[in-house]
């Protein structure tokens, strides 16, 4: 088991460290509800069991089912205050909700991302960079596909369905989490969505 | 009255691939492949100066001789889905990044587009030997379009779906629509009596057009054809 193992000791330590090291400050957890934000939420709550949880709804392009599943399984995991905020109907919803955070105080932003995703987040994180004006912690920034997987099997967290449906395609390393037939997430997605996610093309 | 030299006959297609065929939708569809065959044919080079996210419809004059190949059923086509074999799919990821191979002699370099763009591309494929549609028609037409396919499914200029042959033969029973009580290709639920599950999809080619979604029995799905 993975999860055995010094190198994922280390990982599990880092994350914490990072998690110890907003305390204090007025912090939220950025939820997509794929595998990395649902080890990065057990591991938040576990330190922070009153944090905000944030929670994109992409709407016509989250079919509705598996937006049901994200919410459903961020209450299981234990979180209370889960925002699910619409982005989709106007040009600059990103930009209010960061104007609504920055009014609420919050200073602090956790975010799943893994260095070993891609080039860009691996330079992202290597440089620091916060794509808003709030500061993000990056509790996964050194883990693996591996790490992720070991966490929650060895926690028995609860992952959304489309992961195993993505495994007998692409295999558990490369299975993704995205909105589907969104124009921006057609570079990590493409050919796949169509093909094992037909049935929400039109929907 | 002389009975016409050809008419409407139920048959198979048989297309023996070299390559494994990449796709986008679980389904290639008999009478799309027909109908971008039928506007090749009749549209020559001009077919790849047409609009690319507009309907264009051909009228039956302008598709001549190709104008009624399949019989229609309340406007879908006696033509089936794709049936490959062997029937299963894998995936394959292309990348193109530059990290791994040296990166120019300047400080930064934009990696999110320009020469040094980080690219990557998953293809969804089945490792087929066949590709088999069934449909009911004008077999002499099938048999003289088809010598113009080369490719099957998506991004044949790269080789996916790279065809060695393609035999059309006439069947003894009907297999285009319903066999054995399943559906062989998508049928809006309006022409059947019952159904055992149905999605919004395209029914008709263009299979890429809006116009063309509505809601259907997906092909392996229960079906009984009303009336």
């Amino acid at each position: 088991m993975w999860s055995q193992t010094p190198e994922h000791r280390t990982a599990l330590a880092e994350a914490r460290r990072a998690i110890a090291g907003v305390a204090g400050r007025k912090a939220y957890l950025s939820f997509s509800g794929g595998k990395d934000s649902t080890t990065m939420l057990h591991l938040v709550l576990q330190a922070m069991p009153n944090i905000a949880v944030f929670h994109w709804d992409y709407g016509v392009y989250m079919p509705r089912p598996i937006e049901a599943e994200v919410l459903d399984n961020a209450h299981k995991l234990g979180a209370q205050d889960i925002r699910a905020v619409p982005v989709l109907g106007e040009a600059d919803g990103y930009d209010q909700e960061l104007l609504h955070l920055l009014a609420e105080g919050f200073d602090v932003a956790f975010v799943g991302i893994r260095a070993q995703e891609s080039v860009r987040r691996r330079l992202r994180i290597k440089q620091g960079r916060s794509l808003t004006a709030i500061r993000e912690v990056w509790p996964l920034a050194t883990w693996t596909w591996m790490d992720v997987w070991a966490y929650i099997t060895s926690n028995n967290l609860p992952y959304l369905g489309i992961y195993d449906k993505l495994n007998e395609l692409v295999g558990y390393d490369r299975a993704r989490m995205s909105v589907f037939f969104h124009p921006d997430f057609e570079d990590f997605t493409g050919a796949t969505d169509g093909v094992l996610h037909w049935r929400y093309r039109h929907s | 009255m002389s009975k016409p030299k050809y008419q409407a006959v139920p048959f198979r297609v048989v297309v023996r691939l070299a390559a494994p065929v990449a796709l986008n939708h679980p389904w290639l569809h008999l009478d799309g492949l027909v109908s971008h065959l039928v506007y090749q044919r009749m549209l020559g080079r001009e077919y790849y100066n047409l609009p690319t996210k507009q309907v264009v419809h051909l009228s039956e004059m302008q598709k001549g001789k190709y104008a009624h190949i399949f019989p229609l059923i309340g406007g879908i086509a006696h033509a089936s889905a794709s049936i490959f074999q062997p029937d299963r799919m894998a995936s394959l990821q292309y990348f193109k990044r530059f990290h791994d191979q040296g990166w120019p002699k300047r400080n930064k370099v934009d990696i999110g587009s320009g020469h040094y763009r980080n690219w990557m591309m998953r293809w969804v494929y089945v490792p087929a030997e066949t590709a088999t549609f069934y449909g009911y028609g004008r077999i002499d037409h099938i048999r003289d379009l088809m010598q113009d396919l080369t490719h099957l499914g998506n991004d044949t200029r790269v080789g996916w779906g790279k065809i060695v042959s393609i035999e059309a033969e006439e069947t003894p029973e009907d297999w285009s629509v319903v066999y054995q009580g399943r559906a062989m290709r998508p049928i809006p639920v309006r022409l059947l009596s019952s159904h055992s599950d149905a999605a919004m999809m395209a029914c008709r080619p263009p299979y890429w057009a809006a116009a063309s979604v509505e809601l259907c029995a997906p092909p392996g799905a229960e079906a009984e054809l009303a009336g």
